[in-house]
C-alpha cells in the first residue's frame, strides 16, 4: 500500500518538475512583461533620484515604506501555519506547509529589496554595516530582518532536506545533469536512517519555536520604526500589535491565495490541498478578521477621544477627510471578507427563490454600491449637498448590504472560490491598512505645510513589478522543489493509518 | 545630582549604542551566530550514522 | 567649552526672509522650479512661515487683521531626535554642540527627516543645480573633516541636508585668530542669518559665558523654544511677541 502511494505521489509531485511545458514559459514570460517596466522605471529613478516619485517634504516615505511593512506582513504566513501548526502537531498542515514557508522567504525578500529602493543613496548600502549604529530603530529592523530570513531560509531548508534526497534519487535519466548534481549538492548525503530522521526531527522542532519570537519581533520592530519618531498619530502604543494581527491576517490571505494558484497550477495538488484545509484554516482566518476589527476600532477610538491637538487633524483626515476613501474602503473590503467567510455557513445549499438571496441580486447591488462608493470617494462638488450625500450614504449601505446577502447562496457551494475572494480583499485592505497608518500621519506634519502624496507611475510600475518578482520567485522556486512536502505527507498517511486501524 | 550617565556602566553602555561600527558588529554576530548554528545543525542532521542498521522505509527503493 | 546657541525676537522680526537668502547663498542651498517648490520639495535651511502653520495665515476681518510669521533654523537640539535615529552617525553633535551633517555617509534613509519635530532637515530629491549665472556665486569656503567635505559643499543627489550654524564660519574665524596668533573669542563668528537680519532680531553667541547677549537674552521672560513637548531640549531660543 505505501509502496503504490508512493510512485502515485511521484507521478503526480516530481515528475512535473521536469515538465518545461508551454504553460510555464507563457507563464514566466507574462511575468517578465509585468516585472519589467518597474525595473526600467527604478534604473531611472536611480539615475534621476528620488525625485520621480512623489515623495516630497514632511511626506519622506511613501509607497516603498508602504509595500514595505505589507510585505513583511503577508511573510508571517509561514511562520504562523508551519511552526505553530507543527508545534501543536495539527496533521492538515502537512500538504501546506512547504508553500507557507517558502512564502515567508520570498516575502522577506522583496521585502528587503524595497527599503533597498527607497533608500536615496543605494550605492551606500554598505555603510550600514560599516558604520551601523545600535542606537537607530532602522538598525534593530536590519537585524532581525536579516535573522528571520536566515532562519527562515533555514526552516525551508530542513523541511527540503528529505525531499531534495529524494529527487536527487528518483530524477530521471533524461534530467540534466546540472539539476542532478544541484540535488546531489544540496541533499547534504541524506540517506534517510533512522537517525537522521530523529536529528531533523528534533531540528525542526527546535526552529520552529523559535521562529515565531524572531517572527514577532520583525512586525513589532517595524512598528518601532514609526512610533520611535515624534509624529502625530504614530506614538500609539498599539501599533506593535496591531502589525503583528495585522501580519497574521494577511499572512494567511496571501497562503489561501498562493495554495490556490499552485492548485490550478499543477492539477494534481487538489488531491493533496483539499478543502479540509481551507475549512481549517479559515476558521482561523475568521478569529483574526476579528481580532484585526477591534484592534483598528482601539486606534481610532482612542485617537478620537483623547483631544491631542497634533493627532485630531491625522485621524480626521482619515474618518472624513481626503484619505476616508481608503479608510473606509480598507474596513468596507474586511467586512466583505468576513461576510463571505462566516455568511455561507449560515444558510441551506438548496435554492431558494426569495429575491434578496439571488446572485444576479447580489451582482446587480454590488455594482451599483461601488458605483455610489467612488461617487463619494470623489467629492464631487456637484454632490456636495448635505442631504444628498447623507441619502447617497444611506443608499450605499442598503445595496451594500443587499450585494452580502445576495452573494451569499453563490459562496455557499464554492468553499474555495469563497476563500480565495475573502483573501484577495483582506490582501488589498490590509495594504490599505498600511497606507492608512503611514501617509494620514505624514501629510499631517507638525511645523510643514500640509501636503498630499499620490504615487507617481515609477512607484505604481515598482509595487508591480515587485508582486511580480514575488509571483516569478514562486514559480520557478516551485519548477525545482516540489510545492508539496512529500515526505511529510507520506509521514501523515503512516500516521494515520497507523492510528485508524 | 544622579544622572545615570556620570557611572561608567551607563557611559559604556552609552558607547555600545552610540558607536558606529558596533551596531554593525552586534548584527555580524547575531547573523554569524545563527548561519554557524544552521551549519552545525544541518552537519548533525548530515553526519548521523545508522545505529541499528534498521531502514526507515523512506526513501522507498524501488 | 563653548556652546554655541541663537535667539531670535520674534517682537523685532519683520518677516523679510533676509536670513532664509543669506542662507541659500551661503550655503549653496540648491534651487528648484517653482512646480518642485510648490510639490514641497524646496530647500530652506531657514524658512520663514506664518504662523499656526496649518490655519490660514491671516486671521480676522480687515482692517482688524493679525497675522504671525515665525523663522525656523536648525534647532540645534541638545537631545536630537535625528541623531539618535540615524543609522550610520551620518548626523552627529560635535563638542560645541553644533548639530552636524557628514555628506559622504548619508545613505539617504529619511529616517532623521521623520524623527525630526522641527521639519529642519532636507532631502535632496535631484541632482542639485544653479542657473548659470547663479552658479558663478556660489559660496567657495570648504570645511573638511576627516577628508570630507561638510557644511557648504555642492551636495550629491539622494541625501539629507540641514542648517549647520554657517559651521564653516566658526573655522575659518578660528583660523584667522591662529594665523593672527591669538586666542579665538566667541564674538568673531555669526552665521549669515544673524548678519543679515534686517531687524537685527537675532542674537548668537556662547550659551556656556554669562555675561554673552544670547545668554542674558535667554533668561527673559519672553525666551521659549519651539515645541517644547518635543522632548528634543532645542537650543535656538525664541523671545516670544509680547
Amino acid at each position: 500500500m505505501q509502496q503504490t502511494l508512493t510512485l502515485h505521489d511521484r507521478d503526480e509531485l516530481l515528475t512535473p518538475l521536469y515538465q518545461f511545458d508551454r504553460k510555464f514559459w507563457t507563464t514566466i514570460a507574462a511575468l517578465v512583461l509585468v516585472i519589467a517596466p518597474g525595473i526600467l522605471l527604478y534604473i531611472r529613478q536611480l539615475v534621476l533620484g528620488l525625485g520621480v516619485t512623489d515623495l516630497n517634504r514632511p511626506v519622506f516615505w511613501g509607497a516603498y515604506l508602504v509595500n514595505f511593512i505589507f510585505l513583511i506582513g503577508v511573510s508571517m504566513a509561514g511562520t504562523v501555519i508551519s511552526a505553530t501548526l507543527l508545534l501543536l502537531k495539527v496533521n492538515w498542515r502537512r500538504p501546506i506547509t512547504r508553500i507557507a514557508e517558502s512564502l515567508t522567504v520570498f516575502g522577506l525578500m522583496t521585502a528587503g529589496l524595497q527599503i533597498i529602493m527607497d533608500m536615496g543613496r543605494p550605492d551606500r548600502l554598505v555603510f550600514t554595516l560599516l558604520y551601523g549604529r545600535l542606537q537607530a530603530p532602522l538598525m534593530w529592523d536590519i537585524a532581525s530582518l536579516t535573522l528571520y530570513l536566515l532562519t527562515a531560509i533555514f526552516a525551508l531548508y530542513l523541511q527540503l532536506l528529505p525531499d531534495i534526497a529524494l529527487l536527487r534519487d528518483t530524477a530521471p535519466a533524461t534530467a540534466p545533469e546540472w539539476r542532478k548534481k544541484l540535488y546531489t549538492i544540496l541533499s547534504l548525503n541524506w540517506r534517510g536512517n533512522k537517525e537522521q530522521w530523529t536529528r531533523l526531527e528534533k531540528a525542526m522542532l527546535v526552529v520552529s519555536i523559535f521562529i515565531i519570537p524572531i517572527g514577532i519581533s520583525l512586525h513589532t520592530v517595524t512598528s518601532w520604526l514609526f512610533s520611535t519618531t515624534v509624529q502625530p498619530g504614530w506614538k500609539s502604543t498599539i501599533l506593535g500589535p496591531y502589525f503583528v494581527v495585522g501580519a497574521i491576517y494577511s499572512g494567511i490571505g496571501l497562503l489561501f491565495i498562493a495554495t490556490t494558484f499552485a492548485r490550478y497550477y499543477n492539477k494534481h495538488l487538489k488531491e493533496y490541498i483539499t478543502e479540509k484545509f481551507y475549512e481549517n484554516l479559515g476558521w482561523f482566518f475568521i478569529v483574526m478578521s476579528g481580532v484585526w476589527f477591534y484592534f483598528t476600532l482601539n486606534e481610532t477610538l482612542v485617537a478620537t477621544t483623547e483631544q491631542e491637538t497634533l493627532e485630531f487633524p491625522v485621524v480626521a483626515a482619515k474618518l472624513f477627510g481626503e484619505f476616508a476613501p481608503a479608510f473606509w474602503g480598507m474596513n468596507l473590503l474586511m467586512i466583505a471578507a468576513t461576510w463571505i467567510l462566516v455568511a455561507p455557513k449560515f444558510v441551506s445549499d438548496k435554492p431558494s427563490r426569495n429575491l434578496f438571496l439571488q446572485t444576479t441580486t447580489g451582482l446587480a447591488a454590488t455594482a451599483i454600491s461601488v458605483v455610489i462608493f467612488a461617487l463619494l470617494s470623489l467629492r464631487l462638488p456637484a454632490l456636495s449637498d448635505p442631504n444628498l450625500q447623507t441619502g447617497l450614504l444611506l443608499a450605499f449601505f442598503l445595496f451594500f448590504l443587499l450585494a452580502l446577502l445576495g452573494v451569499t447562496k453563490w459562496l455557499k457551494t464554492r468553499l474555495i472560490t469563497a476563500t480565495v475572494i475573502a483573501s484577495a480583499f483582506v490582501l488589498f485592505g490590509m495594504w490599505l491598512e498600511r497606507w492608512n497608518v503611514l501617509m494620514p500621519t505624514l501629510t499631517h506634519a507638525r511645523l510643514a505645510p500640509y501636503t498630499t502624496y499620490h504615487p507617481t507611475v515609477t512607484e505604481i510600475a515598482v509595487t508591480i513589478s515587485t508582486f511580480g518578482i514575488l509571483t516569478l520567485m514562486f514559480v520557478v522556486f516551485y519548477k525545482f522543489f516540489p510545492s508539496v512536502s512529500v515526505w511529510e505527507v507520506e509521514e501523515g498517511r503512516a500516521l494515520e493509518q497507523g492510528s485508524g486501524d | 545630582m544622579n544622572f545615570p550617565l556620570e557611572q561608567p556602566i551607563f557611559q559604556f553602555f552609552y558607547w555600545l549604542v552610540n558607536t558606529p561600527g558596533v551596531g554593525a558588529g552586534v548584527v555580524g554576530l547575531l547573523v554569524g551566530a545563527a548561519i554557524t548554528t544552521f551549519a552545525l545543525t544541518l552537519r548533525w542532521i548530515a553526519s548521523a550514522k545508522d545505529v541499528e542498521q534498521e531502514a526507515y522505509p523512506y526513501p522507498p527503493k524501488l | 567649552m563653548t556652546d554655541w546657541c541663537m535667539v531670535i525676537d520674534l517682537e523685532k522680526c519683520v518677516a523679510c526672509q533676509g536670513c532664509s537668502i543669506a542662507c541659500r547663498m551661503e550655503n549653496n542651498t540648491p534651487v528648484v522650479s517653482p512646480e518642485e517648490a510648490k510639490n514641497g520639495r524646496a530647500i530652506r535651511w531657514n524658512d520663514v512661515f506664518p504662523l499656526p502653520v496649518h490655519i490660514a495665515p491671516d486671521q480676522g476681518e480687515y482692517p482688524n487683521v493679525k497675522t504671525h510669521y515665525s523663522t525656523r533654523p536648525c534647532m540645534h537640539c541638545k537631545n536630537a531626535p535625528c541623531v539618535k535615529v540615524c543609522p550610520v552617525q551620518a548626523t552627529y553633535i560635535d563638542e560645541e554642540g553644533i548639530v552636524r551633517q557628514n555628506y559622504d555617509r548619508c545613505i539617504g534613509c529619511r529616517f532623521c527627516t521623520m524623527a525630526c519635530p522641527y521639519g529642519v532637515r532636507y532631502f535632496n530629491w535631484f541632482e542639485p543645480q544653479w542657473e548659470e549665472t547663479l552658479a558663478e556665486y556660489r559660496n567657495p569656503d570648504q570645511l573638511s573633516v576627516n577628508g570630507s567635505l561638510e557644511g557648504p559643499a555642492v551636495r550629491p543627489v539622494g541625501v539629507v541636508e540641514k542648517c549647520t550654524y554657517c559651521v564653516h564660519r566658526l573655522e575659518k574665524a578660528k583660523a584667522r585668530a591662529k594665523a593672527e596668533g591669538r586666542d579665538f573669542r566667541a564674538d568673531e563668528y555669526v552665521p549669515a542669518c544673524v548678519q543679515t537680519c534686517t531687524g537685527k532680531a537675532r542674537f548668537f553667541g556662547d550659551l556656556d559665558d554669562p555675561n554673552s547677549t544670547v545668554s542674558q537674552l535667554s533668561k527673559s521672560l519672553r525666551a521659549t523654544h519651539l515645541l517644547e513637548d518635543s522632548g528634543a531640549h532645542p537650543k535656538t531660543l525664541y523671545l516670544a511677541e509680547g
